[in-house]
Parts: C-alpha cells; sequence; structure tokens
C-alpha cells in the first residue's frame, strides 16, 4: 500500500447562502482546492462526488466548470458521513495504486433542499422516524443518559456550544462569529428537552474539496507534506444501540482501527474536528474516541482538555454547532480544518505545532443501528 | 373483549403487523430466533445475525423500563407538539423499544420508571382519518 497526500484543500463560507446552488458552491470548493495544490487541474485523474439530498451528478457537474473532464467519476450518499466517505473513496485509489492523483468534491445546501425547514430524521418508513425520531431526539435521549448515567449538569451539556462558538469567531469560515453564553444556550427556543436550538447546528450550506496524491507528486509541488495516515468508513453493527447511548460500540471500533492503521494511539492526537450537529456527541465522543476513560467523559470536558490550547483540542474551527452542517459536506470540510491546523497555516485559531489530527463524521440513524454509519480520517505530518 | 377487538378492527394503524390486542391488552409482535435467542421488533424475515430461516412469533413484554426520554417541541412527522417519546427497555425481551409516551403537563420521568403499553390516536391524516399505534405510559399499578 502507498503513502497518501493532501495535496489541495478548498472550502466555501459555511453559512446560510439560498442565493447559490450545491453546484456553484461546490464549484468554488474545487477550484480553491486546485489553487491551493498549485496543480494544472488537468493532471487529475479521477473525482468522487459528495452529496446527500435532491440530485444526481455532482462530480461531472461540478468539476466540468473548473477544467476536469472525461475522467472516472462517482458519486456516493451516506448520510453525514458522506464527506467523510468520498475522501476514504479516492484514499483507497490513491493507496491501493488505482490511481495517482484524484478530487473529493462535496456539497450541500441545506437551506433550498427538499428537507428544509424539517428536522433532519430517519430514513423513509424506518419504524422509529414513523414514530417522531429525529437526529435532536436521538441526541436529547443521548443527553438524558448523560445526565442519568454521568451526572452530567445542564452547564455540561451547553458547553461543547460554548466553546465551540467561541472557537468559530476566529474562523473566517464560519457565517456564524458570536460568542454564546451558557445562559444563552438554556435559554433559547426549546426543540427537543433538554436541548435548545442553540446545542443544535444551525441549518446552513457549503462546500468542501480535497486533493489526494502519491507521494511522488505531492513533493513537485510542496515540502509541507501532510499524510492521510488512514482512512476508513464503517457501518454500525446491528441492535448496538439499544443498550447504551454513550458508549456507542460503531465509534469506538471505527477509532480502534483507525489509530491502528495509521499506527498512532490517542494520546498522540494534537486535535480533532468532529460531528457536533448537537452538543452532547461531543461529551460521549471523548471516551469513545479513547481520550478518556468510559465513565470519565464529564471530569474530562471540565478540565479544559477540549480547548484550542488544551491537552487534546475539539472543534478548533467552532464544529457543526458553529459553521452548521450542510450533510453531504462537513466529512471533507474536517479534513480540510485538520490540514491547515498541520500545515500550520489556521490562523488564530492555530492548534499550537499540531502533527496529527482526526477529521471525524458519523451520520444516519436507523432502528436497530442508531447512528447507522461514521468515517474517520486520521492526517499527519 | 369482544367489543374492543371488534372497535381495533375499525380502527386505522400505524402499520400493519406490529401490534396486536389481547385479553390482557395490546402487545407489540416481533419475532425470535430460536437458534441465538435475539428478539426482533418489527419481525424480519430471516435472523440476519445468524441466518436461521425459521423464527417464532414471539408477544413482547407490556411493561418495560424507561430507559430514556425527551419531548419535542416543534411537529415532527405526522405529531403536533408536545410529542414526548421515549426509549422502553423490555427485560424479557432484551430489547428496547422506541415508543411516543402518555406524559403529564409537568411531569418528570426517572429512568427506570415502569411503563406499560396502550394503544392510542397518533395522528389525524390528511383525510381526516385518525390514526392509531402504540404508546407507553407509566404504570399505574406496580404489580405484575
Amino acid at each position: 500500500m502507498r503513502d497518501v497526500y493532501v495535496l489541495g484543500i478548498g472550502q466555501t463560507v459555511f453559512g446560510k447562502m439560498p442565493q447559490m446552488t450545491p453546484i456553484q458552491l461546490g464549484m468554488q470548493a474545487a477550484k480553491a482546492a486546485i489553487q491551493d495544490a498549485g496543480i494544472n487541474a488537468r493532471i487529475i485523474e479521477v473525482a468522487y462526488g459528495g452529496r446527500s439530498y435532491d440530485d444526481t451528478q455532482t462530480a461531472e457537474n461540478i468539476l466540468r466548470w473548473v477544467g476536469i473532464d472525461n475522467i472516472p467519476m462517482y458519486n456516493t450518499e451516506n448520510a453525514c458521513t458522506t464527506g467523510a466517505t468520498v475522501v476514504n473513496q479516492l484514499w483507497k485509489d490513491i493507496a491501493y495504486g488505482i490511481h495517482d492523483i484524484g478530487i473529493a468534491v462535496t456539497c450541500e445546501s441545506m437551506t433550498t433542499s427538499s428537507k428544509a425547514g424539517k428536522l433532519v430524521g430517519a430514513a423513509e418508513g424506518d419504524i422509529n422516524g414513523t414514530l417522531g425520531l429525529t437526529m435532536p431526539s436521538y441526541f436529547a435521549l443521548m443527553a438524558y443518559r448523560l445526565m442519568q448515567e454521568r451526572g452530567a449538569t445542564l452547564e455540561d451539556l451547553a458547553y461543547p456550544s460554548v466553546k465551540n462558538h467561541r472557537n468559530a469567531c476566529m474562523n473566517p469560515y464560519s457565517m456564524y462569529r458570536k460568542a454564546l453564553t451558557t445562559e444563552d444556550i438554556m435559554n433559547a427556543r426549546m426543540i427537543c428537552d433538554p436541548l435548545t436550538s442553540l446545542h443544535c447546528c444551525p441549518v446552513t450550506d457549503g462546500a468542501a474539496s480535497i486533493i489526494l496524491c502519491t507521494g511522488e507528486i505531492a513533493r513537485r509541488y510542496t515540502s509541507n507534506l501532510i499524510k492521510l495516515a488512514s482512512s476508513l468508513v464503517l457501518s454500525a453493527p446491528c441492535e448496538a444501540w439499544d443498550y447504551n447511548l454513550i458508549d456507542n460500540p460503531l465509534i469506538k471500533e471505527l477509532a480502534g482501527r483507525t489509530y491502528e492503521a495509521a499506527g498512532i494511539c490517542p494520546a498522540d492526537l494534537d486535535l480533532i474536528e468532529l460531528h457536533d450537529a448537537f452538543a452532547p456527541e461531543e461529551i460521549a465522543a471523548v471516551s469513545c474516541l479513547g481520550l478518556c476513560k468510559t465513565g470519565d467523559e464529564i471530569p474530562y470536558i471540565r478540565s479544559g482538555a477540549s480547548e484550542i490550547n488544551g491537552k487534546c483540542p475539539v472543534n478548533p474551527s467552532g464544529g457543526l454547532l458553529s459553521l452548521g452542517h450542510p450533510l453531504g459536506a462537513s466529512g471533507a470540510r474536517v479534513v480540510c480544518e485538520v490540514t491547515q491546523h498541520l500545515r500550520g497555516t489556521a490562523g488564530e485559531r492555530q492548534v499550537k505545532d499540531a502533527k496529527v489530527g482526526m477529521a471525524e463524521m458519523i451520520g444516519g440513524y436507523l432502528t436497530g443501528l442508531g447512528t447507522s454509519i461514521a468515517g474517520i480520517n486520521l492526517l499527519t505530518r | 373483549m369482544l367489543a374492543e377487538r371488534l372497535l381495533m378492527n375499525e380502527k386505522k394503524f400505524l402499520m400493519n403487523g406490529v401490534l396486536r390486542e389481547t385479553t390482557n391488552g395490546p402487545v407489540l409482535t416481533g419475532n425470535r430466533c430460536p437458534k441465538c435467542e435475539k428478539v426482533y421488533f418489527p419481525k424480519v424475515d430471516f435472523c440476519p445475525q445468524c441466518f436461521e430461516e425459521q423464527l417464532e412469533d414471539r408477544d413482547l413484554s407490556r411493561r418495560g423500563s424507561l430507559f430514556a426520554y425527551t419531548i419535542t417541541r416543534i411537529k415532527v412527522a405526522g405529531f403536533e407538539p408536545p410529542h414526548p417519546l421515549g426509549i422502553i427497555f423490555l427485560p424479557d425481551d432484551k430489547i428496547s423499544i422506541l415508543a411516543p409516551l402518555i406524559i403529564g403537563a409537568n411531569e418528570k420521568l426517572d429512568a427506570g420508571t415502569e411503563m406499560e403499553i396502550v394503544i392510542a390516536p397518533l395522528w389525524t391524516g390528511e383525510d381526516g382519518a385518525v390514526i392509531y399505534g402504540y404508546k407507553f405510559r407509566k404504570c399505574e399499578v406496580r404489580d405484575r
């Protein structure tokens, strides 16, 4: 297997942009990634497009406008994990010698999609979805368990949102750059008890694009080499969600396998960008990803370990809680963000001397599976 | 009881094959794999864990303990807010069921509260027909 490097990254601002089509957003991101890589677009050999809603031919439609055509192109839908999945698909092509350089482009317009104005729910026809289970209610159930099992307070549940909004103030890619207090969050409109609208990610649009290549090509264009050290997408074990909403077996197994493939351990991580569409997730994730022992999540987050200057910063970008969650794009955006930190180009929000970073995304809900799919891309320099 | 059963027959239900009226009240109808002992709800055609083809029909326990709940405060699916929704663990069946709850306006429920199944209206369809299904509520009598 060959080493795979991130040569180019590009993204739009993440915010409400209903005047732009998903394709226009995708064009901006792809063009930015090509410019960032410093390549002629014609050397791209393969393309993967990602989008969760509404239309076909995402890659073909976007890339013809940026000088990429007449190559193998594939499109993927994998719920919130779509972006992580297309990066993984491209990684496999390079790692296993199918192609030497390729592009992943992901986009979503949540403000204009057919799901706009609705709570994102399970797949159509799913019995729990029919009974009213949505993403916010699923993570509200997790919040209830965090309070019952782990002694989380309402302040603890608000903390990821407070921290991430503070981080977003330093991120030019976030349309929402306003610090929030615990009181702001607790007093906002109740969506699913105990989660208010500010424990939930806003409805936004955005696109992100990644160019991956072999070491040989990467060295021609840059000396600041960022390696995509391991990449994996995994579906949930059946019936696993029943017994514990916090200690998610899917995320634990996925993380373990990704660490092993990269030959690193959780203590090596300098930062994590992860799926914080709902604030409680970030609390549960710290043990699932191995940052602390199961059961120690609350003291761990209270220690400030997840702050930008903490032991392992989580969501220095401001996370989905601040940038919103255009479903198809978030999984690629987090790869862009981690790359910025490893390159040392993240500006004010830079995690000091970052060498190892994780981009995690989880997605979907189905009866019997809970969170149905998750993906991790682990980057090193 | 006969009158109740007749009444049930006239009602329009959420979906076929998930609920049945018995002399003891409504039950959820699942199935069980005799080989690996896994219980499924809703029913599955064969056991996706061990691939056993011949599964036994199984009426799930009418009572279980509350694992978690939330109340959705905005309109979702066919439900008008507020819409309480909980996870009920059925210890005899070793599975958890997600179900709408019947809960008092200011009532708070602790994890572990014993809950029981009832048939209840879920929503009113566009044609004006009331759609019925299952909900769970706090047990009024503690002994079985």
